[in-house]
């Protein structure tokens, strides 16, 4: 196991495992950290297409002009 | 396979085809496809992953993903609230994300029409669209997309129409993308005493919308030369779907070509792109022939702002730009097109 990946119990979360290079919009970046989920570990939550604190990109590229 | 590996067979969107440059009806409408299949393999893997915690997510689910089997299509909204759903799921508020994937399914009742649907920040009919939207948005950019009244909204649709006209007749391939990809207009203006104003917007996770300010693109060629630079940022939405265009971090800051605020390298390389199509069309209704003499002469001084933009951004990206291979093939194919001579001829 990779020392990047951190189990996570999520009976006791309640969340659900998703493997997010399975999700439309997520791409992984240099510095992601792999958490594994789930007691198989057969699935893998990536921290991807998160930046800085906003979850999207080029949200507001169109955003140009000072009043 | 994973949900870049979906739908990646259309011979439209073979490399080469996926990253040029000059418009194309068949590459729109296959990165149209593209997104809504992933969206679908999407909504199989969280429904799957729900089936035994989350049951009423799988089981709202169900409805979407029927619809997209079918080759259905969704608005904005549910491309929206389908990230909300997965913020939700993952982490743990079940309850929203049942709420969310109800939601999404209501979508699939609101069908495309041939008409564009141009709705207004505050009416009743854009709530949902609105609602999807903002909670996307940090609070200080949520704050820039305020209400606009209906005056004001049936007055910029007619101005909105007779610039989709100018880009049919005189930009028919520009014309045609744009209505491949984008499916729903949404006015919204800054609130009175706003330091910044937008006149146009769009967002990588609400596909298919693109936000227009009505204060601004006063005529029809003013129109036309947002809706081309808006549709290209759509444009590289799709692109980038298998890959991000650049490796910088997103906290480092460069110059903009057409923003007064530090960017991100990613916001410099959106702005560069625009700026060449953005160019693109201009010079294209200028040689249709179609354009009054004022009108051309404006198409061309546009045409000239927007190479010099495009000059001015990619300066920023060769210097500090730390691209991917999808990045790097684009920008090379809009430096290709921009150094080829001007085809102005006309009017």
């Amino acid at each position: 196991m990779s020392k990047d990946i951190d189990p996570v119990n999520t009976e006791e979360t309640g969340e659900i495992a998703l493997d997010h290079t399975r999700l439309l919009g997520y791409w992984l970046l240099p510095d992601d950290h792999i958490e594994q989920y789930g007691e198989d570990r057969h699935s893998i939550r990536l921290k991807m297409g998160n930046k800085g604190g906003n979850k999207f990109f080029g949200g507001n590229a169109g955003i140009r002009k000072v009043a | 396979m994973t949900v870049s590996d979906a739908a990646g067979d259309d011979p439209a969107l073979e490399q080469g085809s996926r990253w040029a440059f000059e418009p194309s009806a068949a590459r729109a409408k296959a990165l149209d496809a593209w997104m809504h299949q992933a969206l679908l393999d999407s909504f199989l893997h969280i429904s799957e992953r729900c089936a035994s915690k989350a049951p009423g997510v799988t089981e709202a689910l169900a409805q979407p993903i029927a619809h997209l089997r079918a080759c259905g299509i969704l608005p904005p909204e549910a491309f929206g609230t389908y990230y909300e759903l997965v913020e939700h799921a993952s982490g743990g508020d079940i309850d929203q994300a049942v709420e969310n994937a109800r939601e999404i399914a209501a979508c699939c009742a609101l069908g495309a029409t041939e008409d564009w649907p141009v709705f207004a920040v505050g009416a009743e009919n854009a709530a949902q669209l609105e609602r999807a939207f903002k909670r996307r948005m940090s609070p200080g950019e949520r704050g820039l997309f305020d209400a606009v009244d209906e005056d004001s909204r049936a007055t910029f649709s007619a101005r909105l129409r007779q610039g989709l006209d100018l880009l049919k007749r005189g930009a028919p391939d520009i014309h045609i993308e744009i209505r491949s990809i984008i499916r729903s207009v949404l006015l919204a203006q800054a609130p009175e005493g706003s330091k910044l104003e937008f006149d146009g917007a769009s967002h990588y996770e609400l596909w298919g919308l693109v936000l227009l300010n009505p204060k601004f693109h006063e005529t029809p060629l003013a129109v036309a030369e947002v809706l081309a630079h808006e549709c290209g940022h759509s444009l590289l939405f799709g692109m980038m779907g298998k890959e991000l265009l650049v490796h910088n971090p997103y906290e480092d800051r460069y110059p903009s070509p057409l923003r007064p605020d530090p960017r991100p390298m990613d916001g410099i390389f959106h702005a560069t792109f625009v700026s060449a199509r953005m160019a693109m069309t201009m010079e294209q209704l200028a040689a249709s022939g179609i354009l009054t003499p004022a009108e051309r002469a404006d198409a061309l001084e546009a045409a000239a702002r927007d190479r010099a933009n495009f000059a001015s951004g990619d300066s920023v990206i060769r210097s500090d730009g730390r691209l991917t291979e999808t990045g790097a093939a684009i920008i090379e194919n809009a430096r290709r097109w921009i150094a080829l001579p001007p085809v102005t001829a006309g009017g």
